[in-house]
């Protein structure tokens, strides 16, 4: 026999088609909001100068013009892109290694000062970059590093690596207890179970900690800005400088440069994304 | 041939919480001894002691004769097959069986030679390039015992290795791990498990060990001897209820008359029984415990000689081969009588049953079981 209707569980099911209804509505929404300021960026890039100030904002390029495109390559920016690359590369790895070591051992070691040591630093989260800028300025000039490629890749290391330190400890605090201890009755030290266990297996941590840096790092400005002034040494998110008059900008020129700068993101996140989901989620559920 | 002993050793975790306590025990040579106890009870911790992977808080460890408190466990020449199975997951087969001897510097050639010679005993060959995920329950299983073989210890640690598996694959595995032990008895191995079949399938000897007050009270051992002596002869209460499935029937009774010749009890209405127990310390009127296991109790006629006791059926659970017979006891604890399946019993009916005094074990209001004057098992 059937049972008679249940207003409460015909509240329920209109409930359930609403948010199924309104989940791709959101996340459309959500689509537009993300993508219509690249999708100007990379219209307006295409536009002249004269097309910029005259047409709707909105308007499409009358013409495609890659003229901007051509004066941005054939400035100083393939010299940017060397330098981002080797400041990018160089932090990433010294991020790499420092925070996975310091992670293994807030995680897996047994010392006196171990929670409050990895309070300290998660605490370093919350120090604002910009508050820092004059000391490290100083710091950096009386090293006598300033102006040099060199100077970014101590800033950009410190900063990032208590953000890196955290997800990595967080992540190698999932990892079996009990792989640790075969590792030992293997004849592996504290070195050796870091090495050869934690290490290879923290491979999903550890692209997400190079992958989120990349990003920060890839378009960090200020501290591009502050310590380093000539244009041999400078990093690619300042190549816009070079389109920044006294009276005037060159704002197609301007997105040109931001358009080249975000394409070696976007490749790289379309091929890590899995990789960055992964490491986020890692742990959330029992493999 | 290395034997493993234990003396007053001794386990707290932070400052008060104790673990273990007073454990003395030898292990022999090539035995096979089983770490029991329920839940908490502290026989991983006993075995992780000995591994060397948890400090002794106090206490003497020797392995081989040799004190291995401060020794730290790569030095131990031991091998530990853990519940989870602990296999590197980015290394293959292979890797994990080798990984061990690579760390000991071994010839290559030789890694090679002793990781094949263990797949072939253990059937792993075909899977020697696999990677983990992509084994079975039972196919890790077996690498792990073989990662503990190609290390040729003098002493093999089992942690429930068989936990995680299901009832037809443990029963297999349980045979494959006392056959191995068997192939390789220069080694003495460690079993720990919750499971009762399993020790008394596998063990030489059982240590059988308790938690809680009891353990605060009279130590962390409740008794250690063969599988036999535990199940017939159990030293306490404890021991006797926590061998034997269904557990052993326990009846309030009141001592009649006793010295060191024999007891007789009261355990009912008008029931008696004469049980041969040293019961010189006892006093008469005082109660003690009976203790009678289901399978010694067997159907008789109401009026026959051999009746001990009457109950009614409060419950029956048939097995085909057997059958539960649950009566209402004194307490809200029912009594259990396994009985041949064929036996009629119906719920609401009284049944009659007989026993064999000699299998009865009294124990006093310590739990202590008084010394039986023979031993017919």
């Amino acid at each position: 026999m059937n049972s008679p209707a249940n207003p409460a569980s015909a509240t329920k099911v209109d409930r359930s088609r609403l948010i199924r209804a309104a989940v791709p509505a959101l996340g459309l929404f959500w689509l537009v909001v993300t993508t219509l300021p690249f999708i100007f960026v990379v219209m307006t890039s295409l536009k002249s100068q004269q097309e910029t100030f005259s047409g709707s904002v909105w308007s499409l390029p009358e013409k495609l013009n890659f003229e901007n495109y051509l004066a941005v390559l054939n400035g100083g920016f393939w010299t940017y892109l060397r330098n981002s690359v080797f400041v990018l590369v160089t932090s990433i790895i010294l991020i790499l290694v420092i925070s996975s070591m310091a992670a293994y051992a807030f995680a897996r070691l047994r010392f006196r000062l171990n929670k409050p040591l990895f309070g300290l630093i998660v605490a370093g989260m919350i120090v604002p970059i910009h508050i820092t800028l004059i000391p490290i300025y100083l710091l950096i000039r009386n090293v006598g590093l300033y102006d040099t490629p060199f100077a970014l890749i101590g800033p950009y290391v410190a900063t990032a690596l208590p953000v890196s330190i955290f997800i990595l400890t967080e992540f190698m605090r999932q990892i079996p207890k009990e792989l640790e201890e075969a590792a030992k009755l293997d004849g592996c030290g504290a070195f050796g179970i870091f090495w050869k266990v934690f290490l290879p297996l923290s491979g999903p941590g550890l692209s997400t900690v190079a992958i989120y840096n990349s990003i920060g790092l890839w378009n960090e400005f200020i501290f591009a800005y502050v310590l380093t002034s000539n244009p041999a040494n400078r990093t690619l998110p300042l190549a816009i400088w070079d389109f920044q008059g006294q009276y005037a900008s060159n704002i197609p020129a301007i997105l040109s440069v931001v358009t080249l700068t975000s394409l070696p993101l976007i490749v790289a996140y379309a091929f890590g994304q899995e990789r960055i989901v992964k490491g986020m989620m890692a742990g959330a559920l029992k493999g | 041939m290395t034997s493993i002993s234990l003396r007053n050793i001794q386990k707290t975790f932070g400052k008060d919480t104790q673990v273990i306590k007073d454990v003395n025990l030898e292990i022999a040579a090539g035995e096979f001894c089983v770490f029991l106890g329920p839940s908490g009870c502290g026989k991983s911790t006993l075995l992780r002691m000995i591994a060397g992977i948890e400090d002794v808080t106090a206490g003497d460890l020797a392995i081989g004769g040799v004190r291995m408190n401060e020794v730290p466990a790569a030095q131990r020449q031991v091998a530990m097959v853990f519940q989870s199975y602990a296999l590197y997951p980015h290394m293959s087969v292979y890797e994990n069986m080798a990984f061990g001897l690579r760390q000991a510097r071994v010839d290559k050639n030789e890694i090679d030679q002793r990781v094949r010679e263990a797949a072939q005993i253990l059937q792993l060959e075909p899977l020697l390039e696999r990677m983990p995920r992509a084994l079975s329950g039972g196919q890790r299983q077996r690498v792990a015992i073989g990662r503990a073989i190609v290390r040729s210890p003098n002493v093999f640690l089992f942690d429930e290795p068989l936990s995680n598996l299901d009832a037809a694959l443990r029963v297999h595995m349980r045979a494959e791990i006392s056959r191995l032990h068997k192939k390789f008895n220069h080694a003495s191995a460690i079993y720990v498990t919750h499971d009762q079949t399993e020790a008394m399938a596998m063990a030489d000897k059982i240590v059988l060990l308790r938690a809680g007050p009891d353990m605060a009270k009279y130590g962390s051992v409740a008794q250690i001897g063969t599988p036999m002596d535990l199940y017939h002869r159990p030293s306490n209460r404890f021991v006797a209820a926590f061998l034997g499935s269904p557990r052993m029937n326990f009846i309030e009774a009141r001592v009649v008359a006793g010295d060191a010749g024999g007891l007789t009890l009261q355990i009912g209405a008008g029931e008696t029984v004469s049980v041969p127990v040293d019961a010189s310390a006892l006093e008469i009127g005082v109660t003690v415990t009976l203790g009678l296991r289901p399978e010694h109790m067997h159907p008789v006629a109401p009026d026959s000689a051999e009746c001990r006791m009457t109950r009614a059926v409060r419950q029956v659970e048939r097995f085909g081969e057997y059958s539960y017979v649950y009566l209402t006891g004194d307490s809200a604890e029912a009594l259990i009588a396994k009985v041949p399946g064929d036996c009629y019993a119906r719920c609401g009916e009284a049944m009659s049953f007989g026993f064999d005094p000699a299998h009865c074990h009294v124990f006093d209001a310590e739990g202590l079981a008084l010394p039986r004057l023979s031993d017919n098992d």
